[in-house]
């Protein structure tokens, strides 16, 4: 790239144009050996160069688009802004098929200081299961890699919180601009990975807004940063399942954890493990498979609890998919007061956990 | 000639005397009627003259006027058209009053038609019981139809008719007959050919949170998907509580008489009543109104069920308007025209989906919901009115397992057993504190009346920590817990009691 500085106001104006991604910015570099002379290129040259529809977006960019103005701006947010030329611009990443041409930035992270990178995914609405596997596998994970996830409702909340709470690394990669945290109840999360040494990331101008067609783009940055990918629970059709399909074509591990046959939370998984998919069963699964040597224990073991003869019978009745109270005073035919007293103290022993609506599953 | 008629109408659910004086004399034939009239008294001009001419008697070709006494009190309806024209045909000599009548004794309330027809005429109860508590031993004559509702109360002598006609007869001593009267122990036959909680198979845990709710008289709230069985639930409750006393069933028939919702075969209200208004309803239908204040839904539920399904599309401003009568147990309402006071002590059960789309948790179908929507639809479920529900009920849709389908379900009158001898306890304990049940308790009474045991406070106490209950939920745990233990007849409430207390909390839980 000629003179960086010189540059990036017109880097960032082709980053603001709808319509341009990757493939054509990348072509508009090769026919006019800059951003700023393909910005001021002739009306012929780009239509040439990039065909009638692409030359109209530009020339309307031209006409509202201040370079100059937008750089500032990005200046004040408070954003690191890599190109894909940088130094700093993440090796996996740029091995990608398009890779982005500008990622904004947002903390104290340097990706040449680590080396493994892992996406862990799922989908927003998972089941108490999926949440308790996103949360064990992150917290045990955090310790070998760099976990990357995409910030949204469900598993992937659990897994930046989970990793957050260990004191990992973790980034978050926005499918907006980094103005704002969506969703927003995840803003002071977003916050603490901050805090603990991770970043932000997202390919979009700081100020845009989130939009449906945003996100799988941004799934195939989560994948790209990765060396390898583990989907925790997902339906068929889901981003995390898209996350998925795009490691697998750049050749990226590509992990699922097994569920119930009859959760809808778990179709898409099962059906990647059917097709090959690397089953994991545990943390070390994933070091394995991603030729780390596993250093913990050999499985987590639960400290054992003291339950009382009823507290056991009620427990062994309550799964992880979660039973209705309702269901559980049925089967266990014994008075109210002695099954809620029994439930309470699962619960205050922190071994069950009631759901809203009425179920009460394991923790 | 002047003639003087006694005649009565209601005021909310009171009623009150209203004289009706006739004067016929020389002038233009005209007819007027002043004292406040509205339009329907007018229009009684009209329905007795032709009644009168009906009736084999003659319409005087005079001046006549009515005066309706007191003439503040402003006139409604079609009540006076029989004390008018009795008063016509005394004031024109049509008529002569046998010696053993006295006009100051006789009340007349009814409608006329054309053909001299008396038509029955909504509000008797609350006229008959205000005569025979003010004026005993009077004599309420009135349309043959309104009888059996006059004759409830004792202490009045009702005589029913058909025709005015018929009346004349009466008054002028060719026809001697005795008072109107019913069996009123006839009306109490009770039917338990009405909902019986037997039919709902399973749902146990609804039907105690049911049983828990009529005892104390607690509000409640059931939380479920479509068909989980909620309306069917809420329906049984009438028949678990005690059953209505005389007086409140005169009291709540007096109200359904107001509003005109009697039938002719059953004027006496006997069972608990059970209002599930729709959710379009406006506040003026929930609570009482119109230019003349009609009682609301609140009042046809005294001491009965109010029912709102789908409580979160009642309007807000609707639903606010139940906060006062909670707290007082009546409603007044304010017109132009009359402020007037019903009451309306009732259950209130509230009915709602787990979330927007309503399968959340549902076995059978996938809730499409967003989590985000879900909090936000949890999070509707707040405010002035929810604080005021002591039970949260989550009741699921599930299939009857074979075992369930083949066990004999409890009746309604062994939980009414049950729940009976649980208000027997509640009414000793708070003899003296002006309240009746533990619904109604305040903090004060809390203090006083709800007493753990040691272990129940550290219990209690834990779990509000450790499940992030609000002290909100402190006080309402506490006092479904000491209904529970009245259920079992326990003077202190131990731990079971609290840990089933706190399971119908869920709303004051902390959900990510």
């Amino acid at each position: 790239m000629k003179a960086r500085s010189e540059e990036l106001p017109f880097w960032i104006a082709f980053n603001h144009i709808r319509g341009i991604g990757p493939v054509r910015f990348q072509k508009l570099l090769e026919v006019f050996g800059s951003a700023k002379e393909a910005f001021y290129a002739s009306e012929k040259a780009l239509e040439e160069a990039v065909g009638r529809v692409t030359k109209n977006l530009i020339l309307e960019a031209r006409r509202v688009l201040e370079p100059q103005r937008l750089y500032e701006e990005v200046e004040r947010e408070n954003l690191r802004v890599l190109t894909v030329e940088d130094e700093e611009y993440p090796m996996l990443l740029k091995n990608i098929y398009r890779p982005p041409f500008l990622l904004y930035l947002k903390g104290n992270f340097d990706f040449s200081r680590w080396e493994h990178y892992l996406a862990i995914v799922g989908t927003r609405n998972p089941t108490p299961y999926g949440r308790k596997v996103a949360q064990v596998l992150s917290r045990e994970l955090s310790e070998y890699f760099v976990i990357v996830s995409g910030l949204a409702l469900g598993i992937d909340g659990e897994v930046h919180r989970a990793v957050v709470a260990k004191g990992g690394i973790t980034i978050g990669v926005l499918g907006n601009g980094l103005r704002r945290v969506y969703p927003a109840t995840h803003f002071r999360l977003a916050c603490e990975i901050i805090e603990k040494g991770g970043a932000l990331l997202s390919e979009y101008p700081p100020s845009w807004e989130p939009r449906p067609e945003n996100f799988p783009p941004r799934n195939r940055i989560i994948s790209g940063l990765s060396q390898g990918v583990v989907v925790v629970e997902a339906p068929r059709k889901s981003g995390a399942m898209i996350t998925a399909s795009f490691a697998l074509e750049e050749g990226r591990e590509v992990m699922a954890v097994p569920g119930p046959v009859f959760s809808p939370q778990s179709e898409g998984t099962n059906a990647l493990i059917a097709q090959g998919a690397r089953l994991v069963q545990s943390a070390q699964d994933v070091c394995e498979a991603l030729g780390l040597v596993w250093q913990g224990k050999e499985k987590e073991v639960l400290e054992p609890v003291e339950l009382g003869e009823k507290e056991t019978y009620l427990f062994s009745l309550i799964d992880y998919q979660g039973k209705f109270k309702e269901e559980l005073l049925e089967q266990t035919s014994w008075p109210e007061g002695e099954f809620f007293q029994t439930l309470l103290t699962l619960e205050m022993k922190g071994l069950v956990q009631e759901m809203w609506g009425g179920k009460v599953v394991r923790a | 000639m002047l003639a003087r008629i006694l005649s009565a109408t209601t005021w909310g659910i009171e009623a009150k005397v209203v004289e009706v004086e006739v004067d016929v004399g020389a002038g233009l034939p005209a007819f007027q009627i002043v004292g406040l009239p509205d339009a329907a008294v007018q229009e009684s001009r009209e329905r007795v003259r032709s009644a009168i001419k009906n009736s084999g008697f003659s319409f005087p070709a005079q001046r006549v006027t009515v005066n309706l006494a007191p003439a503040f009190l402003k006139k409604t309806g079609s009540d006076f058209d029989l004390p008018i024209a009795l008063g016509i045909l005394l004031a024109t000599g049509q008529i002569k009053l046998a010696s053993s009548f006295s006009l100051s004794d006789l009340f007349l309330v009814g409608e006329l038609s054309l053909s001299g027809e008396i038509k029955p005429v909504n509000g008797i109860l609350p006229i008959a019981h205000f005569l025979s508590l003010q004026r005993k031993d009077s004599l309420l004559l009135l349309s043959l139809h309104n009888a059996t509702e006059g004759a409830l109360v004792e202490g009045v002598k009702v005589f029913g008719f058909r025709h005015l006609g018929e009346i004349s007869d009466f008054l002028t001593g060719k026809v001697t007959r005795s008072p109107f009267v019913v069996e009123r122990e006839r009306f109490f036959s009770f039917s338990s050919l009405s909902e019986d909680l037997s039919e709902v198979k399973g749902q146990k845990r609804a039907k105690r949170a049911l049983e828990i709710a009529a005892s104390g008289g607690h509000h409640l709230l059931f939380i479920g998907p479509p068909g989980s069985g909620k309306t069917m639930l809420a329906r049984r409750i009438p028949s678990l509580l005690p059953l209505l006393s005389l007086d409140e069933a005169i009291e709540v028939t007096k109200i359904h008489s107001v509003a005109g919702l009697l039938s002719l075969d059953q004027p006496l209200v006997t069972e608990r009543p059970f209002r599930a208004p729709h959710h379009t309803i406006s506040d003026a239908a929930l609570i009482g109104g119109g230019q003349w204040p009609r009682p609301g839904e609140i009042s046809l539920a005294h001491h009965g069920v109010l029912f709102l399904d789908e409580v979160l599309e009642f309007r807000r401003n609707v639903l606010e308007t139940l906060r006062e009568p909670l707290e007082m147990g009546k409603i007044t309402v304010s017109r132009a025209q009359a402020i007037i006071t019903y009451p309306a002590r009732f259950i209130l059960v509230l009915a709602c989906n787990p979330c927007p789309c309503g399968y959340l948790g549902d076995a059978q179908r996938v809730c499409t919901c967003s989590p985000r929507q879900v909090a936000q639809y949890r999070s509707k479920l707040s405010g002035p009115l929810l604080d005021r529900i002591d039970l949260q009920v989550e009741v699921p849709r599930l299939e009857v397992s074979e075992v369930s389908a083949e066990r004999k379900e409890e009746s309604s009158l062994e939980v009414r057993k049950r729940v009976e001898r649980a208000r027997t306890i509640q009414r000793e304990r708070f003899a003296g504190d002006r309240i009746m049940l533990n619904g109604d308790m305040k903090t004060a009474h809390l203090k006083k009346f709800c007493l753990l045991t040691r272990e129940a406070k550290k219990v209690l106490e834990s779990s509000v920590e450790k499940l992030a209950l609000s002290m909100r939920a402190y006080h309402h745990i506490l006092k479904v817990a000491r209904t529970i233990a009245d259920l079992e007849e326990e003077d202190n409430i131990q731990v079971h009691h609290v840990a089933e207390a706190i399971q119908y909390r869920s709303l004051d839980r902390r959900w990510e």
